[in-house]
């Protein structure tokens, strides 16, 4: 997407061709919100993607690793927006 | 029952009386002829007696009995299938209150019987036009003359017009759903907030492209009450919110909770005027008469019998925007 490279098979993150370095999570979470870019996902869902649906949890770390995402994206094309009372979306700036 | 109860203790007083006097008097007749007699003052005092116990008897059918046959002939006249029946007691007893409920009660049955009648016959009018549709474009399909670009424009008419009778049947199946579930599963809990959250966010899509800013402040909030019959009441109210408010409005959706209430508010700059408040919630009803997306007119007649159903209320305040909030009593798990 633009200038951002997901490669899902080595869970590999790059942006303007370098390799950015990013936890399991953070790479499934990424990959959740640009599956539909543009779609809002809510943290519960988020949750149930990257998680697992009999994680415990918390929705705060779905917070927390939005914000990693955010500063390792800051000269992505991609941006991950907050809705709020519903959730966060990825899309193209 | 103490005032019949009362009657009934006059009654016997009336007839104790009544003993006491006859006796009296007759013995007082026989003196005078001498004729009375250890055993005929005993066989008087068994007449009055005797006698006394036959006018209470009479009176107990003059003032209660009568009544109570008249109850059960109005009883059974509404058994053989005519709700008319309206019963006229005197009185200011128990049995006239009976009565007057008993009215109540036949009138209230008529007027349901009006309106399910009603209900009937504008449920098949709903359904005459799509059929028409249907046949009348099947009939068009069948000529040989038509072209390619005819035909499918035919086809898809078909296919929505068939679409609409299927969720037409499925709101009906929802709303004799909720009669006849009696007994609601109430010991299942579940977060009531991302439950209306998934709502609006599968109707994405619907609003992203009106350009509506949708905005939810959603409390966070888990509760045991029936999740079919919630999910019902917010996917209607938040669906009619996206389709009828006009493009590049707002729609606002809140939760939260009160004491032992669970209020959820629906509103919208959608206008809708006054007047037709109180219409709004009829079967079938619909503010805008010429609109191209036409709902089942059954949405609101749904929430409404959810909502009374699970004890609640919902309440709708038109202005400048349409306002909708549904409370119910839950039983709230905290965390």
């Amino acid at each position: 997407m633009g200038n951002t490279v997901l490669d899902y098979l080595e869970k590999n993150l790059t942006v303007n061709g370098q390799t950015i370095e990013t936890t399991k999570k953070e790479f499934l979470l990424l990959y959740t919100l640009l599956s539909s870019p543009g779609k809002i996902y809510s943290r519960t869902q988020l949750l149930d993607e990257v998680w697992g649906t009999d994680s415990e949890s918390l929705e705060r770390t779905v917070d927390v690793h939005i914000n990693k995402l955010r500063e390792k994206l800051t000269s992505s094309d991609i941006r991950i927006v907050a809705v709020r009372g519903l959730g966060y979306k990825a899309e193209k700036v | 029952m103490k005032k019949v109860i009362l009657k009934i203790f006059l009654m016997m007083g009336s007839s104790m009386l009544f003993v006491t006097v006859f006796s009296r008097v007759a013995l007082l007749i026989l003196g005078k002829y001498n004729k009375a007699t250890p055993s005929l003052s005993y066989h008087i005092s068994l007449l009055s007696g005797f006698l006394g116990l036959c006018l209470f008897a009479l009176l107990l059918y003059r003032f209660l009995g009568k009544k109570l046959k008249k109850i059960s002939d109005a009883v059974k006249t509404v058994s053989e299938g005519d709700l008319n029946v309206r019963l006229n007691l005197s009185g200011h007893d128990e049995l006239t209150e009976l009565s007057e409920n008993f009215n109540r009660m036949t009138q209230g049955l008529s007027a349901n019987e009006r309106l399910s009648r009603e209900f009937v016959r504008n449920v098949s009018h709903e359904f005459k036009p799509p059929v028409a549709n249907i046949l009348g474009y099947a009939d068009l399909l069948e000529s040989e003359q038509i072209s390619e670009k005819e035909r499918q424009n035919y086809t898809k008419i078909i296919r929505d017009q068939a679409k609409r009778l299927s969720d037409l049947s499925v709101k009906l199946l929802q709303i004799s759903r909720v009669d006849s579930d009696l007994i609601l599963n109430l010991t299942e809990h579940f977060q009531v907030d991302e439950q209306i959250r998934k709502i609006i966010l599968s109707m994405q899509p619907v609003w992203e492209k009106k350009n509506l800013s949708v905005n939810a402040e959603l409390e966070k909030l888990t509760v045991s009450t029936s999740e079919q019959f919630c999910y019902l009441i917010w996917q209607n109210l938040i669906s009619n919110a996206v389709k009828y408010t006009p493009d590049n409005g707002r729609i606002d959706i809140r939760l939260y909770r009160d004491k032992n209430l669970l209020i959820f508010e629906a509103e919208n700059t959608a206008r809708i005027p006054p007047e037709n408040e109180k219409l709004i919630f009829q079967p079938f009803y619909s503010t805008d008469e010429s609109k191209t997306e036409k709902g089942t007119g059954l949405g609101l007649p749904l929430v409404q019998k959810i909502t009374e159903k699970l004890s609640g209320n919902i309440f709708l305040s038109c202005g400048e925007t349409t306002l909708f909030r549904v409370s119910i009593p839950v039983l709230f798990q905290e965390c």
